[in-house]
């Protein structure tokens, strides 16, 4: 297939924000691609080059993208660079790029999606001393065959990030209508293969190839994550009771397989972790006989036995080289809760307090290495209660809360699994822009464009809040705020750093919208801090942790 | 069966102007001459190289072929070779390698894996009136390219009744080096003309020339690069940015 038809579904999917119509769109496209065709295609849809259980990866950047299209076309970095900043969008920078392409090229074949595929491949594979050079050699080669629009997909199929609305639900959906099979199968075939591209191919030998995909031990899949609750009562309504209430330990979660003598260790981003951590390959080995795929986590212990917190523990994840030096170091212990896969049989349909007896019997605890997480199954709050605070006193971050009955869920955080901490996580924020409201709320400056500081104490955006602020409190901000408004652009307003905001949210997350690389989930304005200056923000390097640290359940 | 004897500073030399352009290079052995024709993968460039039999102290070979080397290991490789080394090429297509060997005190072999490239011989080169043709000395023409790299990524080239310009304008400033006629080698003008050309490219092209270079230039045509180097005849054509 060419590159160009692939493209051009890409912008039909830009062209509509109705789900029906995307999925209508893939639907067409998926129905006459050969196999691998398709693979390539649904990964490349999902923005996301290898499949989610795949270390694979390419390492190109925005920065080596610009570079390289300076070079063949013959616009300056530094004009790129502003259309970076006008449209906010690497794909839509780089085809403007070539639009106003100064350079001749003496040949330009078509691309077609298997040569793409092939050189990304070729990217992934180069390491090492000039695998730079090689690798712009490489994108040059690509991109100087690229028409305007397919460089715009091509950029964003690098940096992984596709911009067109389409996700795995999607995906999934135009999967499921072209080969006339519901939507629930190929749901759960990906879930436990962690592969869109494979689910893809199965489906359309029907059903029954669908459903014997299956775990496969050394194929990572997400692991199930937890909503969270603010009390015990709360959460019981959502799990039931009784419920299974486990200490929330602050370390990093870990997904371990094991089969014969060879043990891999994930993070949560299904990172192969296995090097940086032989001390938890050494006590799996002494701990479990069985084939299986287990999950815990992993925290620091002092020589003296005290459990560290997360931040202490979080370098042993980036260390790369002197492992051994690390290991001594920071010792770590860790913490089994669920199990997966056993012997050759998928569990994660199994209710959730059969896998735990099955675990039970697989572990063979290793005193201070490797142990069960603790846990008691209650129905009584105040029992409840107790655990909680038991936990926060031995350093944890606070309690799990499982329901008994529930299967394990990959990737989803639906309510089978809550966390329930001891503070409500916020962030000091600088408010660099706002918007004015609309309507009843016209005069009022409505949405906040906030800020944090980057290394040199430069403000940098990580999101936009507009909810959690009653009037009084807009009216507050809006006198505050006018007084130190740069400029207006119709409705946007750009704002002098000064006034600091604390501001709650539910997750912090990973995202290419601000030049911080992170966004807020679900922000909400709690309230001004005034007793706070600019300079008294948060940094990106506390919100990498926090990220980090977070990131586990 | 194919097996060369050449001075090892001539083929380093070859080796390094090859390698500023491509990676892989499909080295085509006939019984007159070593040929290579191929495109830089943005497709700017076009080198097309021809070292004769009698430049080659001996030179055997049963038939004619193409041998794929991969250009930047070759060039690792050629850093070893000291300047008064004579070196034997030899190609085992059986073991599907090439192997280097350096005579002088010692005999130091290296064997490098023939790589599977396209060969690239039905490239043409592009055709283009050319307009002016300008007679240089490799050093003018690198102190040119110097100073402009300190301005910019590109470089005009252009002729006048009298003169040949070097110039480019960057954000920090320009700079101008005019070289009149009679400094020049050679200087033959149907009409002046003026191109714009990517730095980088002529640049690496250029740091390995030591003699003359003859350009031949055109308004807003490709150049031309005519040079000797290594005792290999060399052309260089390099495609033209157009402002718009």
């Amino acid at each position: 297939m060419e590159f160009s038809k692939l493209c051009e579904t890409f912008k039909l999917f830009e062209k509509t924000t109705s789900r029906l119509e995307k999925t209508e769109i893939l639907t067409i496209l998926l129905k006459d691609l050969e196999n691998k065709e398709l693979e390539i295609t649904i990964q490349f849809v999902l923005g996301s080059i290898f499949p989610n259980w795949s270390a694979q990866k390419i390492g190109i950047g925005e920065k080596l993208i610009i570079k390289v299209v300076s070079d063949i076309t013959g616009i300056s970095e530094k004009e790129i660079l502003l259309f970076l900043k006008e449209t906010g969008d690497i794909g839509c920078s780089i085809e403007k790029a070539m639009e106003q392409k100064k350079q001749v090229f003496f040949l330009s074949e078509s691309l077609t999606l298997s040569r793409v595929y092939n050189d990304l491949l070729k990217l992934s594979n180069y390491e090492g001393k000039r695998s730079q050079e090689k690798k712009i050699r490489i994108l040059s080669g690509l991109l100087t065959n690229a028409s305007p629009i397919e460089a715009r997909y091509l950029s964003r199929i690098l940096v992984e990030t596709m911009r067109t609305g389409v996700a795995e639900g999607i995906v999934r959906d135009a999967i499921a209508k072209t080969n006339n099979l519901p939507s629930s199968k190929v749901e759960k075939a990906y879930m436990v293969s962690n592969d869109m591209g494979l689910v893809a191919r199965m489906a359309r030998e029907g059903e029954e190839a669908l459903s014997s995909l299956s775990l496969k031990i050394f194929r990572p899949i997400k692991m199930m994550a937890a909503q969270k609750v603010a009390t015990i009562a709360e959460g019981s309504k959502i799990v039931g009771l009784p419920c299974a209430i486990e200490y929330k330990y602050d370390g990093f979660r870990m997904q371990i397989h094991k089969k014969g003598k060879k043990i891999k260790i994930f993070t949560r981003r299904l990172e192969d972790v296995t090097a940086q951590f032989k001390d938890v390959v050494d006590a799996i080995e002494k701990s479990v006989i069985d084939e299986c795929i287990i999950e815990g986590e992993t925290i620091g212990v002092s020589h003296n036995g005290k459990w560290l917190p997360f931040q202490k523990i979080s370098r042993r994840i980036k260390r790369k080289y002197d492992i051994d030096e690390i290991i001594e170091k920071i010792p770590v212990m860790t913490n089994i809760f669920d199990i997966l896969y056993h012997n050759g049989n998928s569990l994660i349909d199994t209710p959730f307090k059969e896998r735990r007896r099955i675990l039970e019997t697989v572990i063979t605890p290793v005193e201070g290495k490797l142990v069960l997480s603790k846990m008691i199954i209650t129905d009584n709050e105040n029992e409840a209660n107790a655990f909680f605070s038991e936990s926060l006193s031995k350093g944890n971050e606070g309690i799990m809360l499982k329901n008994l009955e529930s299967p394990y869920v990959p990737g989803l955080r639906v309510g089978n699994m809550l966390k329930m901490k001891s503070v409500l996580e916020s962030l000091d924020c600088i408010i660099i822009g706002a918007e004015w409201g609309t309507g009843r709320r016209a005069n009022l400056m409505g949405t906040f464009l906030l800020a944090i500081l980057d290394e040199d104490g430069k403000t940098v955006p990580i999101g936009k809040v507009a909810t959690g602020i009653t009037d009084e409190l807009l009216e507050t901000l809006t006198t505050k705020l006018t007084p130190l408004v740069e400029y207006e652009k119709g409705r946007e307003l750009k704002i002098k750093p000064d006034l600091v905001v604390e501001v709650a949210y539910e997750e912090i997350q990973k995202s290419p919208t601000y030049e911080s690389g992170f966004a807020l989930r679900f922000p909400r304005l709690i309230r001004l801090r005034e007793d706070k200056g600019p300079e008294d923000a948060d940094t990106i390097l506390r919100v990498f942790e926090i990220y980090e640290s977070d990131d586990r359940y | 069966m194919f097996e060369a004897k050449i001075e090892a500073k001539n083929w380093k030399n070859i080796i390094s102007i090859i390698g500023s352009i491509i990676e892989e290079a499909p080295l085509k052995f006939t019984a007159e001459a070593l040929t290579l024709r191929a495109m830089d993968p943005s497709h700017i460039s076009l080198i097309d190289l021809e070292l004769p039999k009698d430049q080659f102290i001996e030179y055997s070979i049963d038939n004619e072929r193409v041998i794929g080397i991969d250009v930047d290991e070759m060039a690792r490789v050629m850093s070893r070779s000291k300047p008064t080394d004579i070196m034997i090429i030899k190609a085992d297509e059986d073991a599907n390698k090439i192997f280097i060997t350096f005579v002088g005190e010692s005999k130091r072999r290296f064997g490098l894996p023939i790589i599977d490239t396209p060969e690239q011989s039905q490239l043409k080169l592009p055709d283009f009136p050319t307009n002016s043709i300008v007679g240089i000395d490799a050093s003018l023409f690198k102190d040119g390219i110097k100073d402009a790299s300190i301005v910019a990524d590109h470089i005009t080239l252009e002729t006048t009744e009298e003169a040949f310009i070097m110039g480019a304008e960057g954000d920090i400033g320009d700079i101008e080096t005019k070289i009149e006629k009679d400094s020049l080698v050679e200087f033959k003008l149907q009409e002046t003309c003026r191109a714009t050309f990517n730095l980088s490219y002529l640049a690496d092209v250029s740091s390995s020339i030591t003699g003359p270079i003859t350009l031949e230039l055109g308004l807003d045509a490709p150049i031309l690069m005519n040079f000797e180097a290594g005792g290999a005849t060399i052309k260089f054509v390099l495609a033209p940015r157009i402002e718009r």
